[in-house]
C-alpha cells in the first residue's frame, strides 16, 4: 500500500489515462462573466444575455458527476471569473467530495477572509490566481478596475493561511510598461509563480483581436530572460516540467497531438459545449454533453483527437523535434489541419534567438 | 480487537486498472495524497468501509479469492494495521 503525494499520483495516472482513453482531467470554464474587464481576456463576454445561457449550479454538477463516472481524478475550475458563479461553492465542494484533485483559476478579487476559510478548511489542490499589475495605475491599464490593493491584499492572506498558491503573470502590450516590476511583486511572495509566454486569439464574439495586445518578440525574448533570472529556472513552475519529462512519446505522430487534449483530459466551455481542451477551434471537433450525455460526448471528441492528421509541414520542418502542432494557435486553419503560417515563422524567429542566447551562455 | 472506527472522508476510485482511495471534504486538508491499493487491499477497503466487520470481510475474501479463511483473516488485518497507519483507519 503506497501513499503518494498528489503529484507523483497524477503522474502516475496521466499516461494510463491517455493509453486507456479515460477522461481524467476535466477543465470547467464556469462563465464567461468577469468582475475585471481585461483587454486581453480570450474569454470574457459582456452581452448580457450570457447571464440567461449559462449553465446552473446543478447542470454543472450533473455533468461533473457523469466525469467522474467515466473516471475524472481531477479538475480545473476557470472563467472568467469562475468565483462569480453563483454556484461556485456548491460546484467546489461537491469535487471535494468526491476526493476529485481540484485546482481553482482566479483573479483573486473575491478571495475574501470567508472564502480563504473555506479554502483552509477543504483546500484545493493549487489555487492559481492571477497578478495582472503592480499598483494602480497598471492594475486599471490592464484590467479596467483599480484592484490592485484588494488583490495584493487577498494573495497575502491566501499565502498566510498556507493555501497552495502560484501565481500566474500574463505580459501583454497592456503591461508592457510594468511587467518587470511585476514579476518582481510576484517574486516578493515567495511561491510559484508562472509567465504566459503564449496569447491566445480571443474567442470571435469578445470583439478583440490579439495583434491588439501582442507583444514584439523581442519584448517577449526580454521578459522570458528576466523571467529566468529572477525565477532560476526555464519553466518557473516545476510542476509543467515535471510532467512534460514523464511523457515518454514522440513530439510528432501522424495522428493525434502529443498533448492531452481530447486524450485525457476534456474542457466544457461555459454554454455546456465539450472540446479538446478550453481555447480548442469548435469546427474541428466539439460535442454536447448537455444533450447527449457526458459518455457520448467524450467518445467523440476522443475518437477525433485520436485520429486527428498532423498537417503535412509539420512532418518536414526543422522545427519537429521541439514544436508539437496545437490547433489552438493556428486557429482559422486547423480544421483542414494546416499550419497558420505566420505563427510558425514567428515560432522559427523565437527559437533561433534562443539558440543564440544559449550559445552565447 | 478493538471495535473499527473508518473514517468516512474517503473514497476508493477504480481508475485505469489502479484502485486509489482519494481523501474527501474535510480530510483533504490533512491527507493531501492518495494511497494505492492492490485488488485485494481494494475489496477489504470496500467492506469496511460498508461497516462489514473483520470476519464478514474475509469471508468475502475467501469468496473472491481462492484462499482460506485464516489467510483471509491475516490479510485483513494486515491491511487495517496500513490503513489504520496511513490515517484512514482510526
Ligand atoms: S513550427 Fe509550424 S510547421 Fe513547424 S512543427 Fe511547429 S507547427 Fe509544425
Ligand atoms: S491543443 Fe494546444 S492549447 Fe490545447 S492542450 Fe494541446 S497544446 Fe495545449
Amino acid at each position: 500500500m503506497d501513499k503518494l503525494p498528489y503529484r507523483e499520483f497524477l503522474a502516475m495516472i496521466q499516461e494510463k489515462a491517455r493509453e486507456a482513453d479515460i477522461p481524467w482531467s476535466g477543465s470547467f470554464e464556469l462563465t464567461p462573466l468577469c468582475n475585471l474587464d481585461c483587454k486581453m481576456c480570450y474569454v470574457h463576454l459582456q452581452d448580457p444575455s450570457v447571464r440567461h445561457r449559462m449553465l446552473s449550479g446543478e447542470q454543472w454538477l450533473t455533468l461533473i458527476q457523469q466525469a467522474i463516472d467515466e473516471g475524472m481524478m481531477e479538475a480545473l475550475l476557470t472563467g472568467g471569473e469562475a468565483m462569480t458563479h453563483p454556484a461556485f461553492w456548491d460546484i467546489y465542494m461537491y469535487l471535494i467530495n468526491h476526493g476529485i484533485v481540484t485546482q481553482v483559476k482566479t483573479n483573486g478579487l473575491l478571495l475574501n477572509e470567508e472564502a480563504i476559510k473555506r479554502f483552509q478548511q477543504f483546500p484545493p489542490y493549487k489555487l492559481d490566481i492571477s497578478l495582472y499589475g503592480c499598483d494602480s495605475e497598471s492594475y486599471v491599464a490592464v484590467t479596467g478596475v483599480d484592484a490592485y490593493e484588494q488583490v495584493v491584499r487577498n494573495i497575502r492572506m491566501a499565502i498566510d493561511a498556507g493555501l497552495h498558491i502560484q501565481i500566474m503573470i500574463t505580459p501583454s502590450s497592456y503591461m508592457s510598461p510594468w511587467t518587470e516590476r511585476v514579476m518582481q511583486l510576484a517574486k516578493s511572495f515567495y511561491v510559484s509563480v508562472m509567465v504566459n509566454d503564449t496569447l491566445f486569439e480571443p474567442h470571435d464574439n469578445t470583439g478583440r483581436k490579439k495583434a491588439d495586445f501582442d507583444i514584439p518578440l523581442e519584448e517577449e525574448l526580454k521578459i522570458q530572460e528576466k523571467r529566468k533570472k529572477l525565477f532560476s529556472s526555464r519553466y518557473s513552475t516545476g510542476d509543467h516540467e515535471f510532467f512534460m519529462k514523464r511523457r515518454n512519446r514522440p513530439v510528432l505522430s501522424d495522428k493525434g497531438l502529443f498533448c492531452d487534449a481530447g486524450r485525457s483530459g476534456f474542457a466544457v466551455n461555459w454554454d455546456g459545449v465539450m472540446v479538446p481542451c478550453l481555447s480548442f477551434p469548435r469546427d474541428v471537433v466539439c460535442a454536447y454533453p448537455l444533450c447527449d450525455g457526458f459518455r457520448q460526448a467524450w467518445n467523440e471528441v476522443n475518437e477525433a483527437m485520436k485520429n486527428y492528421e498532423v498537417p503535412k509541414a509539420c512532418h518536414h520542418c526543422e522545427l519537429n523535434d521541439k514544436c508539437h502542432y496545437c490547433p489552438v494557435h493556428h486557429q482559422k486553419l486547423a480544421a483542414r489541419h494546416q499550419c497558420d503560417p505566420d505563427y510558425c515563422n514567428y515560432l522559427k524567429a523565437k527559437y533561433k534567438v534562443f539558440q543564440k542566447i544559449e550559445k552565447e551562455n | 480487537m478493538s471495535e473499527l472506527q473508518m473514517n468516512k472522508d474517503f473514497v476508493l476510485r477504480r481508475v485505469c486498472g489502479l484502485n486509489v482511495v482519494l481523501p474527501t471534504g474535510a480530510n483533504v486538508k490533512d491527507f493531501g495524497g492518495a494511497l494505492n491499493l492492490n485488488d485485494t487491499g481494494a475489496l477489504i477497503f470496500e467492506q469496511l468501509q460498508a461497516g462489514k466487520t473483520v470476519e464478514e470481510t474475509a469471508t468475502a475474501l475467501v469468496a473472491a479469492y481462492d484462499v482460506t479463511l485464516e489467510t483471509a483473516l491475516a490479510d485483513v488485518q494486515e491491511t487495517i494495521e496500513s490503513l489504520r497507519e496511513a490515517g484512514v483507519v482510526a
